[in-house]
C-alpha cells in the first residue's frame, strides 16, 4: 500500500472522544409499552467519551461512555381503573293509566386522562465496535461500528423514573372530583401497575437503538482526494485518487490502529 | 316531570345533590324548601362518618327524600359511612318544590359547592344552556341540549340507552373541563367540584340581572 | 516493534506512492519541469514558464532557450534502481531521482526577415511551428537541443506551505551519463544540479498529502528515509 497512517491507543482514546462527542444521534419518537399503559414518546441523546482499548485484530472497545438521554412521553389513564364507579338515584313516578315509570340508571364513566412526563438521564455503556471500511458516493469512510446490542443497565434510574411519573400522575388526579384520599392508592396503583419491568420494558427499546445504530467516524476522504489546494491560476489543484483502504488494529509492543491507503 | 330549571342551589325532581365526607365526625343537616338554608336552627338528618380501615374504596349512599306535609322527609335519619365514601340526595316526589339540603358545616350543603361534592341535572328543554356561578366566580359552561325523535320503538330506545349514560362536567379551582358539552333531551349531566371557592351552576338567564349583565 | 514508537501518530509514503503523487503533482503543473524564453514561451501558463533570454551584445532580444525535464522518478532507500558508479550505493536516509533533461538554444544566424538561402522557399518561416504551437509566431528559432540521462542523490526536509508543514527533496548530488569531455559534464551537472535543485524546492507536498488526510499530526521527529517510504512521526 502507497500510504500508511497509524495512531496508538492513546492517540485512538482521544480521536475517538472527539469523533464520539460529534455523533448526532436523530431524534426518536414513536409509542411503547409502559407496563399495562400505551405511551407516546420523543427521545433524544447524546454522547459523552469513554475509554478505548484496541484489540487485534479488528475491535475497539470503549469503556464506560455515557448515553445522556431525554424523553417526553404521556400515556392515558382509564380513571374508571383505579377509581369506583357512581350511579345517580334512580326517581320513580306513577303514571295514570301508565303505571310506574323511573329514570333510568345513569353511572357515571370515569374519563381517561393524559399524564405528561418529562425525564431527564444518562446510562454508561460498554461497546465493542468493528471497523467498517465503505465507499459510496465516491467518498471513503472508515468508521467504528457498534457490534450487537448493547445491554443498557438503567440502575436506579427506573425507580427515579417511577419517582417521576408519580409526581406527573398526582395533579391530574387531584383535579379528578372524587379521587380524594384515593389519590395515593390509585398513584400507587398505578406505579405498581407499571413497576420497574414496565420501565425497563419502556425505556429499552426506545434507548437502545441510540446505541445498537451507533457508528463513530474514523477517517473520510474524497475518493478523488485533493492533495494540494490550488494556488493560483497557474497552480491548479492537484488531485489523488484513493483507490483502496485497509483498516486494522495490531499489537506488537504497544496496540495500534492502522489504515493502509492505495492512491494512484 | 322534570325540572328544567337549571340550579344547583335549587334542587328538582330529579335533580341530585352529591357530597363525600373526607373526615371523621358527625355532620348534621336538614333538607328546607330551596333559600331557607339560612334559617335553618336545627339539623334532625345525621351522617356519622367513621374512620376508614384500610385502602377501603368510596362507597356510595343514596338517600331518597319525600315531602310530608309541605316538609322534606329523608329515609334515613342516622346514616352511617366510612370516611370518603359520597352521599347522594334526590327527591322521589314528583311534585315536590325546590328543596336544598343545608348541614351544620360550611361546606355542607348545595347552596355553595365547595369541596368534593357534585350536582346532577336532567335537561328536558333543547336549546343552549349558558350556565355560570351565580356567587360571582370564573367558573362557566354551556350544555347543548338536543332534541331526539322517539316515533318509532327503535328510536325510543335508543334515547334511553342515551339516556343511560351520565355526562361528567369536572370543576376544579374554577377550571371546568370540558366547558362546552352536548347531550339529548332528558339526558342527565352531573357537574362534579374538586375544590374550589363556593360556587353554584345556575342558568345565565337567572343571575342576569343580579350580575349586571 | 510498533510503527508509531513513542510517538502518537505515524505517516509514511512508500516510494510507489511518491511516484504517484510526483505523477499527479507535474500532471496538473507542468510549467515545473517546462522553462523557456519568450521565443519558445510566449507566457507563463500552467504548462511552462516564461523565463528571460539570455542577454548578450549584439544579439537582439537576447538568446532564447528551453529546459524540459522529464517526470522524476523516486527510489527510497534501500536502493531497488540503478544508479551510476559514482553515486552508488544510494545511502541511508537518502532518495534517488532518476531523469532526463532537454536543453535547447535558439540557433537563429540571420535577421529575422532575411529568407534562408538555403530554404527560399521554406513555407515555416513565419508561420506557426507544427510541432510547437505556442512558440511565437514570425521568428524561426531553429532550435538545437540535446537531452542528458540525470541521476540526482536528495534527502528529505520538512518545510511549511500555504496548507501547514510540507516535505521536500533537496538535491545533495547530481551525476549525467555519459558526456564528454568531462569539463563540460562537469559545466552541465553544475547547471542541472541548480536547475533540479531549485525545481524539486519549489515542490512541496503537504503532510495532509503524505498521510491522504488520515489523523491529525504535529510533526516531533521525521522525515525519515528507510524501508522505501518517508516517514514522520508526530503528535494528534
Amino acid at each position: 500500500m502507497d500510504i500508511t497512517a497509524a495512531i496508538d491507543e492513546p492517540a485512538a482514546d482521544d480521536l475517538l472522544d472527539t469523533a464520539i462527542g460529534l455523533v448526532t444521534i436523530p431524534p426518536a419518537t414513536g409509542s411503547g409499552a409502559l407496563g399495562p399503559f400505551v405511551a407516546s414518546y420523543n427521545a433524544s441523546g447524546a454522547l459523552s467519551p469513554g475509554d478505548v482499548d484496541l484489540i487485534a485484530p479488528a475491535t475497539i472497545r470503549i469503556d464506560d461512555f455515557r448515553l445522556d438521554w431525554n424523553l417526553s412521553f404521556s400515556f392515558g389513564i382509564d380513571l374508571s381503573t383505579f377509581l369506583p364507579d357512581f350511579c345517580l338515584p334512580r326517581v320513580c313516578v306513577n303514571i295514570p293509566c301508565v303505571g310506574r315509570v323511573c329514570t333510568p340508571r345513569v353511572c357515571v364513566d370515569w374519563p381517561t386522562v393524559s399524564v405528561p412526563v418529562s425525564f431527564s438521564d444518562f446510562v454508561e455503556v460498554t461497546a465493542d465496535f468493528g471497523i467498517s471500511i465503505t465507499e459510496s458516493g465516491g467518498v471513503w469512510k472508515v468508521e467504528a461500528v457498534v457490534q450487537g446490542v448493547p445491554n443498557l443497565q438503567f440502575g436506579a434510574t427506573t425507580a427515579a423514573l417511577l419517582a417521576a411519573i408519580s409526581l406527573a400522575v398526582t395533579p391530574i388526579l387531584l383535579a379528578i372530583p372524587f379521587a380524594g384520599p384515593f389519590l395515593a392508592v390509585a398513584v400507587n396503583a398505578i406505579l405498581v401497575a407499571i413497576g420497574i419491568a414496565g420501565i425497563t420494558g419502556f425505556l429499552g427499546p426506545i434507548l437502545s437503538p441510540f446505541v445498537s445504530g451507533l457508528r463513530i467516524p474514523i477517517y473520510e476522504q474524497a475518493k478523488n482526494f485533493e492533495a494540494i489546494p490550488a494556488a493560483g491560476a497557474t497552480d491548479p489543484a492537484v488531485f489523488v485518487t484513493i483507490d483502496d483502504v485497509r483498516a486494522e488494529i495490531t499489537s506488537t509492543d504497544e496496540d495500534e490502529l492502522v489504515l493502509a491507503i492505495d492512491i494512484s | 316531570m322534570i325540572s328544567n330549571t337549571l340550579d344547583s342551589r335549587a334542587l328538582g325532581f330529579g335533580d341530585c345533590y352529591g357530597q363525600r365526607f373526607m373526615k371523621p365526625g358527625t355532620y348534621r343537616y336538614d333538607v328546607v324548601s330551596a333559600g331557607g338554608g339560612s334559617l335553618v336552627t336545627e339539623h334532625p338528618y345525621t351522617i356519622e362518618v367513621a374512620e376508614a380501615k384500610g385502602e377501603a374504596t368510596m362507597k356510595q349512599h343514596d338517600v331518597m327524600l319525600t315531602t310530608k306535609e309541605r316538609r322534606f322527609v329523608a329515609d334515613t335519619e342516622v346514616l352511617t359511612i366510612n370516611e370518603g365514601d359520597l352521599v347522594l340526595w334526590a327527591c322521589a316526589d314528583p311534585n315536590a318544590h325546590a328543596f336544598e339540603v343545608s348541614g351544620d358545616q360550611a361546606f355542607f350543603g348545595n347552596a355553595a359547592l365547595t369541596n368534593e361534592c357534585g350536582y346532577s341535572h336532567a335537561f328536558g328543554t333543547p336549546g343552549r344552556h349558558h350556565w355560570v356561578d351565580a356567587l360571582g366566580g370564573p367558573a362557566e359552561g354551556v350544555v347543548s341540549v338536543k332534541e331526539v325523535r322517539c316515533s318509532t320503538p327503535a328510536e325510543l330506545a335508543s334515547w334511553r340507552k342515551r339516556l343511560s349514560r351520565g355526562t361528567l362536567v369536572m370543576i376544579n379551582d374554577g377550571k371546568v373541563e370540558p366547558a362546552e358539552i352536548n347531550v339529548v333531551v332528558g339526558q342527565r349531566v352531573f357537574f362534579a367540584v374538586v375544590s374550589t371557592e363556593p360556587m353554584t351552576i345556575t342558568d345565565s338567564n337567572l343571575v342576569g340581572a343580579c350580575r349586571g349583565d | 516493534m510498533s510503527l508509531t514508537d513513542v510517538h502518537d501518530v505515524f505517516a509514511a509514503i512508500h516510494e510507489d506512492g511518491l511516484d504517484d503523487l510526483l505523477r499527479r503533482f507535474f500532471g496538473a503543473r507542468p510549467k515545473y519541469l517546462n522553462y523557456g524564453s519568450p521565443g519558445f514561451v510566449a507566457g507563463t501558463t500552467v504548462n511552462a514558464t516564461q523565463m528571460p533570454a539570455i542577454q548578450f551584445p549584439g544579439v537582439p532580444g537576447g538568446i532564447d532557450w528551453t529546459v524540459r525535464i522529464e517526470r522524476p522518478r523516486v527510489d527510497a532507500h534501500p536502493q531497488s534502481a540503478g544508479l551510476p558508479p559514482e553515486l552508488d550505493p544510494l545511502g541511508p536516509q537518502r532518495v534517488s531521482i532518476r531523469t532526463v533533461v532537454e536543453i535547447c538554444v535558439a540557433c537563429t544566424g540571420r535577421r529575422d526577415d532575411e529568407p534562408d538561402p538555403d530554404r527560399p522557399d521554406d513555407p515555416t518561416h513565419g508561420k506557426p511551428h507544427q510541432d510547437d504551437p505556442d512558440r511565437p509566431v514570425g521568428k524561426d528559432l531553429r532550435p538545437v537541443c540535446f537531452k542528458v540521462e540525470v541521476f540526482a542523490i536528495a534527502h528529505a526536509e520538512r518545510t511549511s506551505s500555504p496548507t501547514g508543514d510540507a516535505l521536500r527533496l533537496v538535491v545533495d548530488a547530481i551525476e549525467l551519463v555519459d558526456l564528454e569531455p568531462n569539463e563540460l559534464e562537469s559545466v552541465v551537472e553544475c547547471l542541472l544540479l541548480q536547475i533540479l535543485r531549485a525545481v524539486l524546492a519549489s515542490v512541496r507536498l503537504p503532510l495532509t498529502a503524505l498521510r491522504a488526510g488520515a489523523f491529525e499530526l504535529v510533526p516531533t521527529a521525521g522525515p525519515l528515509v528507510q524501508d522505501d517510504q518517508i516517514e514522520m512521526f508526530g503528535n494528534v
